[in-house]
């Protein structure tokens, strides 16, 4: 028998089990396994991964809005006083004459986050209807949201080195405002989303159907 | 259910859980991708033990400049501020910054200088083929530990952060952004060209 025959079947539907953490094939014993090369335990799919997923997307969505309303921090400069919400920096960075780094930290900070928020939400929601279409797509898009997800820290650490840069007491300083602290966690929980999802997810129901 | 002697050659594509004959799909010295979901398998670009171990070598003696000593320096109306990494931390935390002290300082001192010890061990105890303990666990937790690591975002944060200040008074490159950048460098070669299927097959007969 051939493993790739003319339908594409799972590791799991034929009795084997793959370590999430160092990607060994268990033939699947038993309830509770543990991986004899890592000492993991081992599951047939991520347990609780959609659920734990959606949970985590959810809060860092609704993180997202005061994150993006509230100021991030303040400019103090010579006697005035600037302070500023994620988009009035990049457009504040437009009006000097950078547009350039103004269209990264607009995708990084703001594209990104949003389209990959949305993209995670299709994928959980297509598993979660059971779809069978464009799974290839939403691999892809997976993959993407994984590699993506780290570069919104950006405008985090933006603000950490202005801070420990402009530090000239009266005469200039910054202050971080608390939707820093709400970015930066709309960052961490939409990461460990993307994280928990399990991406075999996607295919199971293709190999029920074939 | 397959026969032993074919099992030994089976794999499953860890993205899409697609059983994989290795002996059919896996060419020496090619890229081979799952063929259902086109996830990579194996990569033919990948750096050898000892090769690696230079490499973490590398990152770690420029570990301690790249964070210790000034990345910018600023100066404004004749006053000069430096700014290294760990300053960065400390005013943080000064401005009851909390939070973002304790990012900033987990993804670029700690995650960093973690993965790097980890690996070192890792590499040395396997190159000399030393039977330990805590192999499996170290290599495990490297690997969960790299998604967090983020010198590569700083590095494009310090010239957002220049070109924020350059309109408002002179700034110049500290010697810690040279040695940030080998460290960035040596750091990402060494997490991306690493063999981890190699490293695993070599736990697995040495560890435990």
């Amino acid at each position: 028998m051939n493993a790739m025959g003319n339908r594409p079947l799972s590791a799991l539907q034929q009795g084997y089990l793959c370590c999430r953490s160092c990607h060994k094939l268990i033939p699947k014993a038993g309830q509770v396994m543990r991986c004899p090369r890592c000492r993991r335990k081992v599951y047939p799919r991520v347990p609780y991964s959609l659920a734990q997923s959606w949970a985590l997307l959810l809060s860092g969505f609704f993180l997202y809005i005061p994150a993006n309303v509230l100021p991030i921090m303040t400019l103090y400069k010579g006697g005035t006083i600037r302070t500023d919400t994620i988009m009035s920096g990049i457009i504040n960075l437009m009006h000097i004459g950078m547009t350039p780094i103004a269209i990264i930290v607009f995708i990084a900070s703001i594209l990104v986050p949003l389209l990959k928020m949305l993209a995670l939400a299709m994928i959980l929601l297509a598993v979660q209807c059971k779809r069978q279409c464009n799974v290839c797509l939403r691999t892809k898009m997976y993959r993407v949201v994984e590699f993506v997800g780290r570069w919104s820290m950006l405008d985090i650490f933006v603000i950490s080195i202005l801070v420990g840069i402009v530090k000239f007491g009266r005469v200039a300083s910054v202050d971080v405002e608390p939707a820093a602290w709400l970015f930066a966690c709309v960052v961490i929980l939409t990461m460990l989303a993307a994280m928990r999802f399990d991406s075999r997810l996607i295919w199971d129901e293709i190999n029920e159907y074939e | 259910m397959l026969n032993t002697d074919k099992a030994a050659h089976l794999e499953a594509c860890p993205e899409c859980d697609l059983l994989i004959d290795a002996s059919e799909q896996v060419r020496e010295g090619y890229v081979s991708q799952c063929p259902r979901c086109l996830g990579v398998l194996e990569h033919p670009l990948r750096l050898s033990i000892k090769h690696n171990f230079i490499c973490v070598l590398t990152g770690l003696v420029f570990y301690f400049p790249a964070i210790f000593l000034p990345i910018l320096k600023f100066t404004m109306l004749g006053n000069t501020e430096a700014m290294s990494i760990v300053g960065c931390v400390l005013a943080l935390f000064a401005t009851t910054n909390y939070g973002i002290a304790g990012i900033v300082f987990f993804t670029l001192v700690l995650v960093p200088l973690v993965k790097m010890m980890l690996i070192i061990f890792v590499t040395t105890r396997l190159y000399y083929s030393v039977k330990t303990p805590f192999l499996a666990v170290s290599f495990r937790w490297y690997n969960s530990l790299s998604h967090w690591g983020m010198l590569d975002i700083f590095l494009l944060g310090v010239l957002v952060a220049a070109i924020k200040l350059a309109n408002d008074a002179e700034l110049e490159p500290g010697l810690g952004l040279y040695a940030f950048i080998i460290l960035l460098l040596s750091s990402a070669l060494q997490t991306q060209l690493l063999n981890k299927k190699l490293l695993w097959k070599l736990i697995e007969r040495h560890g435990q």
